[in-house]
């Protein structure tokens, strides 16, 4: 039986690295909520045909 | 992750067939349709539950359950099982996938958690190089090449994501322009009731406060609807159901009338002229004006519509050309916009004077008139409903009663009940009204503020993300740039010393130039040769490969890749391979046998990780030869009494063989027109010619006074005498009798020896330490050493002078 480590997880795809740095420039922007960045966090994109909805909401300041 | 061993029952082309290339790199050779591809295949389906060749344009009726089996193989049949080596698990892993549940990854529990990321990476397709994808790399059109490089790098999703973004930031900026109308038009009300021309707080605070000072109240300091009637009293307890006269009077003063009707006329005939006059336009200047503005945002150097290439610059002249010719259409569209808002501010501000009037005519029970005022109304809302929406075509409001006379009745009727109105009823009527018109005012202010906060949220949202992502893809696009030039410059720093490219995001797709000669910058197929533009393929995918596989796939499959390349470059191609990926398992395949010797001879596989497939049948699929196999399937051939078998299998092994002997150590073989060379050809002058070079490097040890080295050349000399005699070599060419032809009339026992000798034979030509073949290297056309890879072996050529 072999060990296994580490390797549990993808590397990060190019669109995971683009929403990691977009959420660090959010977080820099002290006019953008926390709030809304941790809600945004959790949204799968590119998503389906619902996640503009809930992008939309999410940026409208309400619960998705 | 490398694979060790491979078995394929029932796929594709294949019947069974079982490759163990040890987690090393593994060449497949064979003509076309031997099943090569089917490997690469059996490949692609085992780690990714699916078959990419079976898909995409051209293959809209192939069906992986139907097409994928072997010719009647029932899908439960049909499988593809392989021992893996994984970093971080120390034993070989055992996966399997059978086409009846494709989805499905057979392997131990264990390890489906450390098999999931090299699957997902392998769904992104970044092991495989076929000969197509080259050309899609090199030779297609930026938005083909772009496509090509964006599944690649899976970055066809962070475009979706773009898109998606800037959705919603359009739908946001909608409701925002939106809740902006609704605050001008409720600033309006407010402006007529408090009869000034623009919204001013101030002013209208001044307006509240005299007219709470009529009522005795106190002065408000600040502007609010709840505040405005704020310890003051109705003066009258029926004002409710009370008309003012006052403010009456100024409502019908509002009417729509003669004025109103000629202003509305001339803003409604200026909308409809230029509405038709672009509406009846054929060339259709509205979509073409979109069109060319979308365009020029998609300027690469190929035409964003039908891919006709272009320079980038030109492109984008040739759109702002037309762009300028679409100039009267656009200003023709920014009136109409500014026509539709007049519009719009006129009948929304009828609309509130027949709402007031229409209210006291009710109040009055005078049913004709107010008829004739919902009939108005009803006009209007039409309007506005048209131009909110958008759909306004620039109608005219249809004829209607005169309401100047209606006016005149109401108020007429009014006067009898009413009469006139104490200065405290008018102003606590006044602010009864702007106390309506502010709480309208106040609901649209908060959903205009509402709006801005999500619009800004979309905006900061979208801007970081497109900086985010320019910034990130120009590091990947530098880095891969660099690595594809350094790689290149590999190959071809003979011919192309100061070879450099661009490789940089461009619109929605990827800008790919290179230098030429010092010339400038030109796509790849411009002026580059065939094979030239295939090196650049290779060296791309590479560079690309590398950045995302990241060591999670090792195994890097080039199904025939190499087409166009020449001699010399498939050489540095092989020290490519073999130097800069040493970390990498590569899977070759090729119908090229040149190709296949000089991957053998360079060292990128070794004998034991080759095989030929050869004679495709079609219930059988292909028949395999194995270099490394050839000793132990001799031996099985023997030991079944099975001469003949063995005799072709020695003799098909050995014309490969000593013909590769021959290309690496420069012997001199008769030419032959039809390239079929025989062992008679081969082996006498590969004899010839390994004698030839011992003695230089003798004469060379000589006179560089160096006995010992003499000694040791003598001893292997010696040595090699010694078996050449045995197999009698040297006479074949010339005595019929032992040549080889006559081996499958021998009998067990004499075969034997001869199979004996020839295992020794291949020997001398090989170095003991890594097995692999000696060459002679060259410099320029100078004989300079006979060498192996691993440098164990190093005959001097060059004599002391």
């Amino acid at each position: 039986m072999g060990e296994k480590e580490k390797l549990d997880k993808a590397p990060q795809s190019i669109l995971d690295i683009i929403l990691h740095e977009t959420f660090l420039k959010l977080d820099d922007n002290e006019n953008f909520e926390t709030e809304l960045l941790s809600k945004l966090k959790k949204v799968k994109l590119p998503g389906n045909t619902s996640t503009e909805q809930k992008l939309t909401s999410i940026l409208q300041g309400e619960s998705p | 992750m490398r694979i060790q061993e491979l078995e394929i029952c029932n796929f594709r082309g294949i019947k069974e067939l079982k490759l163990e290339p040890k987690g090393k790199n593994f060449l497949i050779s064979g003509p076309n349709g031997s099943g090569k591809s089917a490997i690469v295949d059996a490949v692609d389906f085992l780690l990714t539950g699916d078959v990419s060749r079976m898909k995409g344009p051209g293959t809209k009726d192939i069906k992986l359950k139907e097409h994928a089996p072997h010719i009647k193989a029932d899908a439960k049949d049909c499988w593809v099982k392989a021992k893996v080596e994984i970093p971080e698990v120390s034993e070989p892993v055992e996966i399997k996938r059978v086409m009846a549940n494709p989805r499905k990854l057979v392997c131990d529990d264990e390890y489906l958690s450390v098999l999931e990321p090299i699957q997902e990476l392998a769904s992104r397709g970044q092991h495989v190089l076929t000969r197509r994808e080259i050309l899609n790399y090199v030779t297609s059109d930026a938005g083909t090449r772009a496509k090509q490089i964006q599944n690649l790098l899976k970055i066809n999703e962070v475009d979706a994501t773009r898109q998606k973004l800037v959705k919603v930031r359009n739908n946001l900026k909608n409701k925002f322009q939106n809740a902006e109308g609704n605050l001008k038009t409720s600033q309006s009300h407010v402006n007529s009731t408090v009869g000034i021309d623009s919204f001013n707080e101030e002013v209208v605070l001044n307006f509240v406060n005299e007219n709470r000072e009529i009522l005795g109240g106190e002065a408000l300091t600040v502007l609010d609807s709840a505040q405005l009637k704020k310890d003051i009293q109705s003066p009258d307890i029926h004002s409710d159901n009370s008309i003012n006269l006052e403010l009456l009077e100024k409502d019908l003063e509002k009417l729509p009338d003669a004025d109103f009707m000629e202003e509305f006329g001339l803003l409604q005939s200026e909308f409809k002229d230029l509405h038709n006059k672009i509406r009846s336009d054929e060339t259709q200047p509205q979509d073409r004006l979109l069109l060319t503005e979308l365009g020029l945002k998609l300027t690469g150097d190929v035409c964003p519509l039908c891919d006709t290439p272009w320079d980038p610059d030109e492109l984008e002249s040739h759109l702002s050309q037309k762009l300028d010719n679409l100039t009267e259409t656009k200003k023709d569209l920014e009136r109409i916009e500014k026509l539709s808002g007049e519009i719009s501010h006129q009948v929304k501000d009828k609309l509130t004077s027949i709402g007031e009037v229409l209210k006291a005519s009710r109040t009055l029970g005078l049913d004709t008139e107010s008829f004739h005022l919902m009939v108005w109304e009803e006009n209007l809302l039409g309007i506005d409903k048209s131009v909110e929406s958008g759909d306004y075509g620039g109608e005219g409001l249809p004829k209607a009663r005169d309401l100047a006379e209606i006016g005149n009745r109401i108020f007429t009727v009014a006067k009898e009940h009413y009469g006139a109105t104490s200065p405290e009823q008018t102003a606590w009527d006044k602010l009864s009204r702007l106390e309506e018109n502010l709480k309208y005012y106040e609901e649209n202010l908060i959903k205009r503020e509402e709006a801005e906060y999500a619009l800004s949220n979309a905006e900061a949202f979208l801007n970081s993300f497109i900086e985010s992502r320019d910034q990130i893809l120009d590091a990947l696009y530098t880095e891969i740039k660099d690595r594809f030039v350094e790689l290149y410059r590999q190959l071809h720093g003979s011919d192309e010393e100061d070879f450099d490219a661009l490789l940089t995001s461009s619109g929605a797709g990827v800008d790919f130039k290179v230098n030429f000669h010092g010339q400038g910058n030109h796509p790849p197929h411009a002026l580059h040769s065939e094979g030239h533009q295939d090196s650049m393929g290779i060296c791309l995918y590479l560079a690309l490969a590398e950045r995302l596989t990241q060591g999670y796939i090792d195994l890097i499959v080039l199904d025939d890749v190499m087409m166009s390349v020449d001699a010399p470059h498939r050489r540095q191609i092989c020290h490519l391979l073999a130097d800069f990926f040493k970390g990498k398992q590569f899977f070759i395949t090729t119908h090229d046998q040149t190709w296949a010797r000089q991957l053998r001879q360079e060292g990128v596989v070794s004998a034991k990780g080759m095989v030929e497939l050869f004679d495709w049948q079609i219930d059988s699929g292909p028949r395999v030869n194995s270099q490394a196999d050839i000793w132990d399937a001799i031996e099985e051939d023997l030991r079944r009494n099975n001469v003949p078998a063995a005799a072709h299998k020695l003799r098909r092994g050995s014309e490969e063989y000593f013909r590769t002997v021959c290309n690496s150590l420069g012997a001199k073989v008769k030419f032959k027109d039809n390239g079929e060379y025989t062992l008679g050809d081969l082996l006498p002058e590969a004899i010839n010619r390994y004698k030839t070079l011992i003695n230089m490097a003798k004469d060379s040890a000589n006179s560089w006074n160096k006995p010992e080295e003499v000694h040791r050349l003598v001893a292997i000399e010696r040595s090699s005498k010694e078996i050449f005699n045995r197999t009698n070599a040297e006479n074949w060419a010339v005595n019929a009798n032992v040549h080889y032809n006559k081996w499958v009339d021998f009998n067990l026992n004499d075969f034997k020896p001869v199979v004996s000798a020839f295992s020794d034979l291949y020997s001398v030509f090989a170095c003991e330490e890594c097995g692999n073949m000696l060459h002679l290297s060259l410099n320029g056309n100078h004989e300079e050493a006979v060498r192996c890879k691993c440098g164990s072996v190093n005959w001097n050529l060059n004599k002391n002078h």
